[in-house]
C-alpha cells in the first residue's frame, strides 16, 4: 500500500489518478444527497418538541462536521509536508482550505436560523459557537497567509505552522459541550456511546454527512488536479496535456 | 399528494421561513463552489495554452 501511495504522490500519476475516481464520488454524492433529502424532509417524523424545524439538522450537522473533519484533513496534510516535503500534501491542504471555510460558514448560519426558533436567539456567545466562529478566523488566516506570500515554499510553510497551532481549536469545538454549560447541545452522536437519537431520524442524517464527505473529495481532487496544473505547468507532462487538448479543440471545430 | 400536502411540505409547520432559506444558502455556497471549479479548469487551460503557444 505504501508503495501504491508513493507512486501517487508523483503529480502526474496522482493527475490521472484522480480523475478516474472522481465520477465515483460525484454519483456516491447524488446518490447519498437524494436519499438524505427525500427520506430527510419528506419521511422522517416531525420532533415531538421542534416539530418540522428539526429539519435542519440535515444540513447543519454535516456541514459542522465537515468543517471539523476537512480542518484535521489539511493538519495531517500540512503535517506530512512538513515532514516529509511530499508536495501533493501541500496542494491537498492548499485546495481544501477554501472547502472548510465554506462548510462552517454554513454550520454558522444554518445554526443561527435554528437556534432563532428554537433557542430564541440567532447568536450566543457559548463555547460551541464561539469556538466554531473561531475556526472560521483560522480557516480565512490560513487561506489569507498562504496567499500573501509569493514563494511557493515560505507560502507553504508559514500557513502549516498556523494551520498547526490553530488544531488546538478541534478538541475546544468538540468538548465544549462538555466542558463549558453550553446552550448548545452535547454530543448525541460523536460519543463513545449508542447515539440517543432515533433509527428515523439518524439515517438520513448519516447518508447526508457521507454526501457531503464525498462531495469534498470531489471537488477537492478537481482543485488538486487544476492546482497541480498550474505548480507543473513547465514540465512535459504538461505540456503534452495541453497541446493535445489543443489539437482536440483544433480538430472539433473543423 | 395533494395540493393541500404539497403545501403543508412547504409550509413546514410554521418553521417554512428557517428551514428554506437555511438549505437555499447550502445549495448556493455548494454549487457555486462546484462551478467555481469546472470554470478554473477551463481558464487554467486556456491560460497554459497561450503560454505555450507565446513560447512556441
Amino acid at each position: 500500500m505504501w508503495s501504491f501511495l508513493h507512486t501517487l504522490s508523483a503529480p502526474k500519476n496522482f493527475y490521472h489518478w484522480a480523475g478516474k475516481i472522481l465520477p465515483i464520488f460525484w454519483i456516491l454524492t447524488i446518490l447519498l444527497l437524494s436519499y438524505g433529502l427525500i427520506d430527510g424532509l419528506f419521511i422522517a417524523p416531525a420532533d415531538y418538541q421542534q416539530g418540522d424545524g428539526f429539519r435542519i439538522i440535515y444540513i447543519h450537522v454535516p456541514s459542522a462536521v465537515m468543517s471539523l473533519m476537512i480542518y484535521m484533513i489539511m493538519v495531517v496534510a500540512a503535517a506530512i509536508y512538513l515532514i516529509w516535503r511530499i508536495k501533493l500534501a501541500d496542494v491537498i491542504a492548499k485546495v481544501s482550505g477554501p472547502l472548510g471555510a465554506s462548510f462552517t460558514l454554513i454550520a454558522l448560519l444554518t445554526g443561527s436560523l435554528w437556534g432563532k426558533p428554537m433557542w430564541g436567539t440567532y447568536w450566543i456567545w457559548d463555547a460551541r459557537l464561539t469556538s466554531e466562529l473561531i475556526l472560521l478566523f483560522l480557516y480565512v488566516g490560513v487561506i489569507a497567509l498562504r496567499s500573501a506570500i509569493p514563494e511557493l515554499d515560505k507560502a507553504a510553510k508559514s500557513s502549516s505552522i498556523l494551520l498547526l497551532v490553530g488544531a488546538v481549536d478541534i478538541p475546544i469545538i468538540h468538548y465544549s459541550v462538555n466542558w463549558w454549560n453550553t446552550l448548545h447541545q452535547s454530543a448525541t452522536l460523536l460519543q463513545f456511546a449508542k447515539p440517543t437519537i432515533a433509527p428515523d431520524m439518524l439515517y438520513p442524517l448519516l447518508a447526508m454527512l457521507g454526501a457531503f464527505f464525498c462531495y469534498y473529495l470531489a471537488v477537492m481532487l478537481m482543485r488538486a488536479r487544476c492546482e497541480l496544473l498550474v505548480r507543473e505547468r513547465k514540465s512535459s507532462w504538461v505540456k503534452k496535456l495541453i497541446s493535445y487538448r489543443n489539437w482536440e479543440i483544433k480538430n472539433d471545430n473543423n | 399528494m395533494t395540493i393541500t400536502d404539497i403545501q403543508n411540505f412547504f409550509y413546514m409547520g410554521g418553521y417554512a421561513v428557517y428551514i428554506w432559506p437555511a438549505y437555499v444558502i447550502t445549495a448556493v455556497i455548494l454549487l457555486s463552489s462546484f462551478f467555481y471549479s469546472f470554470v478554473l479548469k477551463k481558464k487554467i487551460l486556456k491560460q497554459l495554452n497561450d503560454q505555450n503557444e507565446t513560447a512556441a
